[in-house]
């Protein structure tokens, strides 16, 4: 699954959202460090996660 | 007796001197602190060292033998403390800046338990900052140096501590381990680090990282060292609802059962994949030596290895930022540039990618059980590449620093996710003289059979046995 690429201004508009106020060379580092999040995501969702499996709905340690 | 030789003895032997005033609690205490004064300025692995308090522990320790009292199984013996665990009446700074310390009234349980056991409290020992990191660039407290060559990162994030036992600067040091932060700095210094079962040492009275990942254990220099250390700090307690009251075996016995008829299995795809090529030889000359033995090898696959790291990094991330959201929004200035990003971006992250990375977790941890099944352990490299260079460029070092987590937590990280124990032993010395970790993974609350199988390799081997080349400055 290949994930949306996230733009500094899409950075900037949920840091916005999020009350955080950073500066722009503060989003462009964060810029690479978040699509890397997003890109661990879309493989995790990949994975064979059965929703009705029990031990697969939640699990602590 | 020199100092010296004081100073790399076994806990066991001396504890047993003490016991028996064979040599005292303040004779020891004091020549740790001797060789901390000489030493520790050029390696930097403590925040603090308590001299005057340690040597009152130490007399009152001489005191109770005199009196005819047991003076537990770690009588005198000078323990250090990662410095985001609490110690009465000294500031838990967690290497931050000073607007986060905080003076405790108690000792975390663990640490009380060693005081009981007539363990010493010699310090408290840097790490990277909040523990967030690998290579213990600390731009509050300085960076830790690697004592086999004071130009390299000892890893982290527990680096202090690793960099006091391979020095001598301590007799055994208390490390946390959320992504490999004993086990790396125990590869990258040459020390034995063991981060035992989720929940078998309890986390009450410990600044955290991540919740559902942070794990506490000892890093001391012989396998049989971090057994009992192990022994003395394991058990529940009601400040940490995650903490177990699971019966540890035996360890003392076990330890000498050595390895015939132990499985070991080989996860050979990722977890002996992009590996420096000296890591790699000497990791692959480790099971010769478990064969020869008498282990078994067996091939284990792990079918899903390459996407653990996507559900650690996750979980790691949305857990600190959580942790650490009151404080980044009033002060983010407060923390050094790697930990403002590595903090930031866990704002980013969707809740639904939160909980999908703690199913996927459940997921690989039956990949891990299945594995498990038909062998007693996983051996692995612990991380894959020997020590790398301190960034001295304060303009590169977060970049740096954000890559050093990504290399060398590839191998240990995943076994945060389970909550499996795993052991880091040295398994050799690269041609330019760096040290080398092996790791052991165990079942979940079989540390004994972890355990057992690093001593019966360091027992095949002299790699605990070498020093780093050190001397004491002269005046």
């Amino acid at each position: 699954m290949t994930e949306p690429l996230l733009t500094l201004e899409d950075l900037t508009h949920l840091a916005d959202l999020l009350d955080l106020s950073l500066s722009t060379e503060q989003l462009k580092q964060l810029l690479p460090e978040v699509q890397r999040l997003r890109q661990h995501a879309a493989r995790l969702r990949d994975l064979p996660l059965d929703p009705e499996e029990p031990a697969l709905r939640f699990a602590s340690p | 007796m020199t100092s010296d030789v004081l100073c790399f003895m076994p806990i066991g032997d001396l504890a047993a001197q003490v016991a028996s005033r064979e040599r005292s609690a303040l004779e020891v205490t004091r020549a740790f602190l001797s060789r901390i004064e000489a030493i520790n300025p050029r390696v930097n692995a403590y925040t603090l060292v308590m001299g005057e308090e340690a040597e009152r522990q130490a007399r009152r320790i001489d005191e109770a033998i005199a009196a005819g009292r047991s003076p537990g199984p770690l009588a005198g013996v000078p323990i250090a403390i990662k410095d985001l665990i609490d110690v009465t009446g000294v500031p838990t700074t967690a290497a931050a800046h000073r607007r986060f310390h905080y003076t405790p009234e108690r000792d975390a349980p663990l640490v009380a338990r060693l005081r009981a056991a007539g363990g010493v409290i010699i310090g408290k020992t840097n790490l990277h900052e909040f523990a967030y990191g690998v290579t213990n660039i600390n731009p509050h407290f300085g960076p830790v140096r690697n004592p086999w060559d004071l130009a390299l990162i000892p890893g982290g994030s527990s680096g202090g501590s690793a960099a006091a036992v391979a020095a001598g600067l301590c007799a055994g040091a208390l490390g946390s381990d959320t992504g490999g932060s004993i086990r790396i700095p125990s590869s990258l210094c040459g020390t034995v680090g063991l981060k035992p079962t989720y929940g078998r040492i309890p986390r009450t009275g410990v600044v955290a990282l991540a919740w559902t990942l942070d794990h506490l254990g000892p890093i001391t220099r012989t396998v049989r060292d971090a057994a009992l250390l192990l022994r003395v700090m394991a058990g529940a307690d009601p400040g940490d609802p995650a903490s177990v009251e699971d019966a540890l075996p035996p360890l003392d016995q076990q330890l000498d059962d050595g390895l015939r008829g132990i499985r070991i299995g080989v996860p050979r795809r990722f977890f002996w994949e992009q590996t420096d090529p000296q890591v790699q030889g000497l990791a692959e000359s480790a099971l010769r030596v478990l064969v020869d033995r008498g282990a078994t090898l067996v091939d284990r696959d792990l079918p899903h290895a390459e996407d653990l790291i996507s559900a650690v990094a996750i979980i790691i991330t949305v857990e600190a930022t959580a942790y650490h959201e009151r404080r980044l929004r009033r002060s983010l200035g407060a923390y050094g540039e790697d930990l403002q990003i590595r903090l930031l971006r866990g704002f980013f992250v969707p809740g639904t990618d939160y909980v999908l990375a703690q199913r996927a977790r459940a997921f690989f941890t039956q990949e891990f059980t299945a594995a498990l099944q038909g062998a007693d352990v996983l051996v692995t490299p612990t991380t894959t590449v020997p020590a790398r260079p301190i960034e001295e460029d304060p303009a590169a070092a977060p970049a740096v620093s954000l890559a050093m987590s990504t290399e060398l937590t590839r191998f240990t990280a995943p076994i945060n996710l389970t909550g499996f124990p795993a052991l880091s032993v040295p398994c050799g010395f690269t041609r330019g003289g760096l040290p080398v970790g092996l790791q052991i993974i165990g079942k979940p609350f079989d540390e004994g059979t972890v355990l057992r199988a690093g001593h019966a390799y360091e027992q095949a081997t002299e790699w605990h046995t070498r020093r780093p080349p050190l001397q004491p400055l002269t005046r």
